[in-house]
């Protein structure tokens, strides 16, 4: 079996040392509201309590370690005594408003999500509404590495043959509504995450076939397939488990009133104009969240997100417009990026002409200055996609030595003779109808007419951008592909017939490269071992850009804007994470 | 009178039931489904099918409309595809901003044109009544979101004395409430003070060549009497017109400025209903902008009637 699992001597330590802190934040928070005190009176008397927290959970670790050390059933009393006295300070400390300082007020852009439900939205943005009011079964770092920290899943099991995946639920974690999180509250989750006909989770759960619930703590799922991405994938929409109260009482998705066991709790949506989360008092980690509020001003144009920032009206917003972000330093914000895998690209219709023709699809991969493309139009805020799919925010998955479709003159002059087109073809391509995105597709028009080649733009506004996609009215689409929490995921997205985006997929099944694509999706899904996977994601990154099913251009940077006293981590899948304990105000 | 309101009224119903199944029909030959504006426009396309087949998008259309056309009059204008809110509620719930943007900008409009018109008409073809006069032409002139523009660069950003955006209640805070209303008020208002200045001017022109304002000034009256009991008087009577007319302007406005200024009203509505394909609001709304735009023309009419009795209604 492979582990992933914390001791019950480490969890009684971490309880321990968790219970102990919380009942110090809470007495922090707690401390004189005297409003004469000076604020250095309030540091010192932050730092005392501090100090006698940090001794406390010293004293207390001490005791779990001796607990550990002593193999006699006296010792496993004791430690089951301070359990309960954890348990306990972590109730005290649940019971008390923590030590929260400030409230996250954020601009979110103009038709920017689609649905509180996890299951049932689809928009990539939704996320951060999402991670606030739902933890993961399965949680990842910013890495994007399953944390048993950051899960409702206290630890979980892998068979040997990938079969059966068997998770300890973690004890004493409350929904919104006050129902207790159990091995039945998730299989509910999981059962309506992978059948709701409306829903957008289906696919990603596919391959669990049952979920046996033997005990309340302990939930197994029993696989029609090993598949490896499943623990990643959980700290997706899929994973976010929602009450099962609440999904037997109403139509969650649409009456969009979230109620998920994540650190804020909904409390209310106007359309349009604003949503609001508060933090919740019952939350499982004790000390979390670290704020009270996120209010989101919904349906903000970019230069209204950027004004607001300057003006001081919000304090965080993410992804400003690249071509601002002099105006937000210059305010004194603080702008951070990382390196993500949100990749920038084309998706060509492989059922409609020109597409049909694999020189075709090369000679433009070929054809692109993706440095000149990301300086010229994104203000440098990106990485050109050199390596195929795989960038360097794929971590492990990535292998630097290789080069994909690097901007070639010669090669695409190649490509052109050998698809018998060497003076060049036309093709049209849907832009979506906002200044930057024509911005894009004017340079890469621009660069491509130079062999020949002729782009007919057509921008379009949403929603009728995306139907056209969907329904395979058109050869050609630009937009971005997010992030996945695996990235299988990603491949698989474009690749695989079974997925969203079949109008980008050979229509033969018979099509050599549809069926190599495929055994070797299957192949990396299978794969557990790191080192295997890497050999096998590798041969499916090179068959892809061999087939060139479309063009990617640039991974994006995650980026983000926010006030000198605002701090929360950047994760690599370039979506803003504001749940948890994750975002911290100072006073 | 009775009459003639009575005519009207009846007259508007046809006109309300045109606009309804011309609004229905169309917004059914947009692009765009109930499903797609729940689920996302990113949707897997069978998970749009199968909600808007839940939710009886592929009935036939004389069904539809029946069932809508019957439950607005009872009151029931469905369901907000985006949030599940009832629609009627939801208008109701942002009539509060519009109003007062509308109340602030009209009230604005009139302090800046009644007297810069009455007074330029009074004095016509003095440099007085030229500078006066061109101020209200670029006042027409200048487009509102530009002019907006212009104001939050300056009176936001540069001198921080009002808020860029938003909206505050006005029984939450009285104070932030007026501070963020402003700018809004001023954009719109300032392109109406523009019009109704212009209309003052020409009323107070023609008004003080009447034969009235002769025989007023003849029998030795101040001319400030003249001005004000005879000439203004009279000549308020096109500009009450002008200003019901202007209110269908008012609302055109807030779809800008309400957007411009993230302010939650029915103009800010409208324009994002669109945008999102949100056919029940959509069509709601456009009942009832027709209602209110019949409605401020009758009371037009009404005042009109009453304001000058040499004008009988048959």
């Amino acid at each position: 079996m492979r582990r992933n699992k914390m001791s019950r001597r480490s969890l009684l330590r971490a309880s321990a040392r968790a219970g102990v802190g919380a009942v110090g934040i809470a007495l922090v928070g707690c401390g004189d509201d005297d409003d004469d005190q000076s604020v250095t009176q309030v540091r010192q008397s932050e730092q005392q309590q501090q100090q006698q927290v940090e001794q406390q959970a010293q004293q207390a670790d001490q005791q779990a370690q001796q607990a550990e050390q002593q193999d006699q059933p006296a010792a496993d009393q004791q430690a089951q005594t301070q359990e309960d006295q954890a348990a306990q300070a972590q109730a005290q400390a649940q019971q008390v408003a923590v030590g929260r300082v400030g409230e996250l007020t954020v601009p979110d852009l103009s038709g920017s999500f689609s649905q509180l439900d996890p299951v049932t939205g689809s928009g990539g943005n939704d996320h951060q509404h999402l991670w606030v009011g739902h933890d993961n079964l399965v949680g990842y770092n910013t890495e994007l590495v399953p944390d048993t920290s950051r899960s409702l899943a206290e630890s979980w099991e892998v068979s040997d043959d990938g079969l059966k995946i068997i998770f300890t639920i973690r004890p004493n974690v409350l929904f919104h509504d006050g129902e207790p999180l159990n091995s039945e509250a998730v299989k509910t989750h999981i059962l309506r995450a992978r059948d709701l006909e409306e829903g957008n989770t289906g696919a990603d759960v596919q391959f669990i076939d049952s979920v046996d619930t033997p005990d309340e703590s302990t939930a197994v799922f029993n696989m029609k397939q090993p598949f490896a991405p499943l623990l990643r994938i959980l700290g997706d929409r899929a994973g976010m488990v929602v009450s099962p109260k609440a999904i037997e009482e109403k139509d969650v998705y649409l009456d969009r009133s979230p109620v998920g066991a994540g650190a804020f709790k909904f409390v209310e949506e106007i359309v349009d104009d604003r949503l609001v989360f508060e933090a919740f008092d019952d939350y499982w980690q004790p000390g979390h969240p670290k704020i009270n509020k996120i209010t989101w001003h919904l349906g903000r144009t970019s230069d209204q997100a950027i004004n607001g920032m300057i003006a001081g009206e919000y304090n965080a917003q993410f992804s400003p417009d690249s071509a601002q972000v002099d105006r937000l330093t210059d305010a004194g914000l603080t702008y951070e990026t990382r390196p993500t895998n949100w990749t920038q690209r084309y998706w060509l219709n492989m059922r409609m002409e020109p597409w049909t023709n694999p020189h075709l699809r090369r000679a433009i991969n070929w054809g692109i200055d993706k440095h000149a493309l990301l300086d010229v139009v994104w203000n440098g805020q990106g990485i050109p996609a050199h390596w195929g799919w795989l960038g360097p925010a794929t971590g492990p998955d990535h292998d630097p030595n290789y080069e994909g479709y690097i901007f070639n003159p010669e090669k695409v002059r190649e490509e052109l003779a050998l698809a018998g087109h060497p003076d060049g073809f036309e093709f049209e391509m849907n832009t979506f109808s906002g200044a930057q995105a024509i911005a894009h597709d004017e340079f890469i028009a621009a660069s491509l007419a130079q062999f020949g080649i002729i782009a007919k733009l057509n921008p379009k506004p949403s929603p009728a951008f995306w139907r056209e996609f969907w329904d395979l009215e058109v050869s050609g689409h630009s937009s971005s592909m997010s992030v996945r929490a695996d990235v299988w995921q990603q491949l698989a997205f474009v690749h695989d017939p079974l997925s969203q985006s079949r109008n980008v997929v050979p229509e033969s099944e018979n099509d050599p490269d549809r069926v190599e694509l495929v055994r070797l999706l299957g192949e990396v899904g299978a794969e557990f071992d790191p080192e295997q996977r890497f050999i096998k994601i590798q041969e499916l990154n090179r068959a892809m850009d061999t087939a060139a099913w479309g063009v990617n251009f640039f991974h994006h940077f995650a980026r983000t804007a926010h006030a000198e006293n605002v701090t929360y981590p950047l994760f690599a899948d370039a979506k803003p994470h504001w749940g948890q304990g994750d975002v911290t105000i100072t006073a | 009178m009775r009459n003639f309101i009575i005519r009207r009224v009846l007259a508007t119903i046809p006109v309300l039931i045109l606009i309804s199944v011309v609004t229905f029909v169309a917004l059914r030959l947009l692009p765009g489904s109930p499903g797609s504006a729940i689920l996302g426009p990113e949707a897997d396309p069978a998970a749009v099918e199968a909600l808007n087949e839940r939710l009886g998008w592929y009935d036939p259309i004389y069904e539809q409309y029946a069932d809508w056309i019957a439950g607005v009059f009872q009151g029931d204008f469905g369901y907000s595809q985006r949030s599940n809110d009832p629609v009627g509620p939801l208008i109701a719930s942002r009539l509060e901003a519009t109003i007062q943007l509308g109340i602030m900008s009209l009230a604005l409009a009139l302090l800046i044109a009644i007297p810069i018109g009455a007074i330029a008409g009074a004095k016509p073809g003095t440099p007085f009544d030229y500078g006066l006069t061109f101020f209200a032409v670029i006042g027409v002139s200048v487009p509102n979101f530009w002019l907006a523009m212009l104001l939050v660069i300056v009176f936001a950003l540069e001198l921080g004395w009002f808020p860029t955006q938003g909206f505050t209640p006005f029984f939450d805070d009285p104070g932030a409430n007026l501070k963020g209303m402003v700018l809004p008020a001023f954009a719109i208002g300032v392109a109406l003070a523009g019009n109704l200045a212009r209309q003052v001017r020409a009323a107070m022109v023609e008004v003080m060549q009447q034969d009235y304002v002769r025989t007023a000034r003849a029998k030795g009256l101040r001319e400030r009497s003249v001005l004000v009991r005879h000439g203004f008087r009279n000549a308020l009577i096109p500009v009450v017109t002008v200003l019901g007319l202007q209110t269908s302007l008012v609302v055109g406005g807030a779809i800008v400025i309400e957007s411009f200024f993230g302010l939650p009203g029915v103009g800010k509505l409208i324009i994002d209903s669109i945008l999102f394909s949100e056919i029940p609001t959509v069509q709601a709304l456009a009942v009832m902008i027709a209602l209110g735009v019949a409605a401020i023309n009758l009371i037009v009419d009404i005042s009109y009637a009453y304001l000058d009795p040499r004008i009988r209604y048959s």
